[in-house]
């Protein structure tokens, strides 16, 4: 009778745990994030590359949005996704952009390779492995010259593949919104479909090969969901 | 015990020699290539995970990776040449007088009593080989 007893309260409890693990993932996806206050970067995490690039909450009543400001640095904020998903499965991602400064390429000669790789605007999607060198990004970009749709392997790995979903200086200084299916991305830079699942999200404006100064806006970066018909 | 010149032959009994060597490849090197690896997992997912930035990662960690590698590619071959070497001179240790002691106590039964084993000084079975030349002694004492 006692060990029924210890029987039903642990499946009693697991129970709950699948309740309130549910209610989490119900919770995380679609993950939307809105600058709203200093706050609202407490779960993203800073990773340096080169430098550090100033991530901050800025108001302009009404709105609040994420300022970034790189002088000559590259670093990111990272968010990891509580519950990692199949890109088939939710596979839009949508943001708002501003950019108010582009690095200058031009001071850069050879503009190859790794010198050229600065951007006023990135956002990545990571797809993360268990064996970190397999593990895949797409990085949309805003970018000065390439044009849109153009897509590029990043000088820094076969696994980053570089989208560049806006182009030239014409909308700078404006909110621009991007939408974006993961999934068809995924396929037409990496040519099949991802085997791994979405692990987390990145924002990053450098400026560090070019050593020049780039700065940027972002706001309402909604990751995981469906397109609605 | 009495002393003995260089090794000529190394491998003097393969089967019983090449047991030892298989059982000191398996307890040295299995053990330092799985944990060196789970070590070497730990240490750089670690990073990798720090680092989060797959550029980071890539222009961070990868290029350590491959020294490693390399390291590895060039080092393990060197490790197990090394390793070999001293297992069949380890292994020789014992094959060595046991062949010796085969051989010997063969010419003893076909009556050469006035034959006494010799074997080297670092080998193993010194002190079995002493008794057997100390009841050599015995017997050709009491037929004297």
């Amino acid at each position: 009778m006692r060990r029924f007893k210890w029987l039903v309260s642990f499946l009693f409890l697991l129970l709950v745990f699948a309740f309130l693990k549910m209610d989490t993932w119900a919770l995380e996806l679609p993950k939307w994030f809105i600058f709203s206050s200093e706050r609202s970067l407490d779960e993203w995490e800073n990773k340096i590359f080169k430098g550090r690039v100033i991530y901050e909450v800025r108001r302009q009543y009404p709105e609040s949005f994420l300022h970034a400001l790189s002088q000559g640095s590259a670093s990111a904020i990272f968010y990891r996704l509580k519950e990692r998903f199949k890109a088939e499965d939710r596979p839009m991602i949508s943001w708002k952009w501003k950019v108010i400064k582009f690095p200058d390429k031009e001071k850069i000669r050879t503009r190859q390779g790794i010198e050229k790789d600065d951007y006023a605007a990135r956002v990545y999607v990571i797809f993360p492995s268990i064996f970190f060198l397999s593990s895949k990004a797409l990085e949309y970009v805003w970018d000065e010259t390439a044009p849109e749709g153009t897509i590029c392997t990043s000088p820094y790995s076969q696994s980053i593949k570089l989208i560049v979903v806006h182009t030239g200086k014409d909308e700078s200084g404006k909110w621009v919104f991007e939408e974006r299916n993961i999934f068809n991305d995924y396929q037409k830079a990496f040519g099949h479909k991802p085997g791994l699942k979405v692990g987390a999200v990145a924002l990053m404006s450098d400026a560090d090969n070019t050593q020049d100064v780039s700065e940027a806006y972002f706001n309402d970066i909604k990751v995981g969901y469906k397109k609605e018909r | 015990m009495i002393r003995w010149g260089r090794r000529r032959r190394y491998l003097i009994n393969a089967g019983l020699q090449w047991r030892y060597l298989k059982i000191i490849l398996v307890a040295i090197i299995l053990p330092t290539i799985l944990f060196s690896g789970c070590i070497y997992y730990l240490i750089f997912s670690m990073m990798a995970e720090q680092l989060a930035l797959p550029e980071s990662i890539a222009y961070n960690l990868a290029p350590v990776l491959n020294k490693i590698n390399l390291i590895i590619l060039f080092g393990l071959p060197v490790i197990c040449i090394v390793v070999l070497s001293w297992g069949l001179l380890i292994s020789h240790r014992i094959a060595g007088p046991l062949y010796r002691l085969e051989q010997d106590l063969d010419k003893i039964a076909g009556g050469d009593f006035s034959l006494r084993i010799r074997i080297r000084k670092k080998d193993e079975l010194g002190s079995l080989v002493a008794r057997i030349n100390l009841l050599l002694d015995k017997i050709t004492e009491r037929s004297q």
